[in-house]
């Protein structure tokens, strides 16, 4: 055996036997080497054993996963919902505590088509922060700088948290669209 | 792996970071069987091997967000499985006492007792063959037992087990070199 074919048989364990590689150099030495033809037929059998030793395809746990990562998008999506809601309540309170809240008269002055589905439900939450509002009105006597600063910092904390819920939320979304 | 693969694997990354669930799906029928055939081979128990699987395949979806690209994305499925695998073997250390025996060089290998119907290799008719391996597979130190695995069971080139073990290249090659000829002289009266 001399360095070529310790080169050889690198490359021939590298390969299982190199069966599938075309590889002038090796096919060269081989031709030539009785030694290294033998150590690659070896190596080609241990290559077939050890291939038939792994178990084959499950179809049924390949099914599994991509189920158990589908309910896993569903758990995920719905557990999302609820920095959603935070963000918005944070934002909705900061933005009451600084009075720049439409009054609920404004709801009132919407037309009339809007009595009903989303425009009366946007209506409530309206009022409700319009109230909130008043709260904040009749607290304002109370209400010092430093207050006010942190209501602004409960904003900006809100509509940051909005934003970064939103870039997960698109993954979910898209996900959920099609299971 | 060849390139192509690679970037296959990339294409199917990006499709399921987009939304599809499809490319996560192929993702998973890429790797299902090699992964498997990994852990079976590493826990001694292939119903164990299938639950860390599905586990593996959980957490990278969980953080296929943080996957950094310039990693393949079978050394990162493997290290992911391969962690599971070792903290499942540590747990199972410290609930039981590991028979262990003396191997050729001296050293303290421990005994894995293999249920029948857990068998990794339960599932080759030649039981004869199926006994042989299984003893040159236990026969190989612990460094080149792993490597071993990851390169046969595992389907890893030598460059993605370098990554994964974060060894040189040149240490693989010499390692799995040095193991293969372990195999070999084992396994003799079947070559
Ligand atoms: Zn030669």
């Amino acid at each position: 055996m001399n360095s070529q074919c310790e080169t050889v048989r690198n490359i021939l364990v590298e390969h299982s036997g190199a069966k599938d590689r075309q590889d002038p150099v090796v096919d060269r030495h081989l031709e030539d080497c009785e030694g290294c033809r033998r150590f690659a037929a070896k190596e080609a059998r241990l290559g077939d054993i050890l291939e038939a030793a792994s178990p084959p395809v499950d179809r049924p746990l390949q099914d599994r996963v991509v189920h158990a990562v589908l309910i896993l998008e569903v758990r995920r999506r719905r557990l999302a919902l609820v920095p959603v809601a935070a963000s918005v309540l944070l934002v909705l309170a900061g933005v009451t505590v600084l009075g720049g809240v439409p009054a609920a008269s404004m709801a009132a002055a919407l037309p009339a088509w809007a009595g009903s589905g989303w425009p009366a439900l946007a209506g409530m939450v309206m009022d409700f922060v319009g109230a909130l509002r008043a709260v904040a009105v009749g607290l304002a006597d109370m209400i010092s700088g430093p207050v006010v600063l942190g209501a602004a910092m409960v904003v900006a904390a809100g509509v940051a948290s909005m934003i970064l819920v939103s870039k997960r939320w698109r993954r979910h979304a898209l996900w959920s669209g099609r299971s | 792996m060849a390139a192509n693969d690679r970037r296959e694997d990339e294409r199917l990354v990006t499709a399921a970071l987009g939304g599809d669930e499809d490319a996560f799906a192929q993702l998973v029928r890429r790797y299902q069987r090699r992964l498997t055939a990994f852990l079976s081979q590493l826990v001694g128990d292939v119903e164990l091997a299938k639950e860390l699987t599905q586990e593996a395949f959980i957490r990278a979806w969980s953080a296929l967000e943080r996957y950094d690209p310039t990693y393949r994305f079978s050394t990162w499925l493997f290290r992911i499985g391969h962690n599971l695998g070792i903290d499942h073997l540590r747990r199972r250390r410290l609930k039981t006492v590991p028979i262990v025996r003396e191997d050729r060089d001296g050293d303290e290998v421990e005994v894995v007792l293999v249920d029948q119907a857990k068998d990794p290799l339960g599932h080759l008719r030649n039981s004869e063959l199926a006994g042989a391996l299984r003893e040159a597979i236990e026969a190989l130190r612990p460094e080149y037992r792993e490597l071993v695995l990851l390169r046969h069971f595992g389907g890893l080139s030598y460059q993605e087990i370098a990554d994964l073990e974060a060894m040189p290249l040149g240490t693989v090659k010499n390692k799995l070199f040095r193991a293969q000829s372990v195999l070999r002289k084992e396994l003799a009266s079947f070559l």
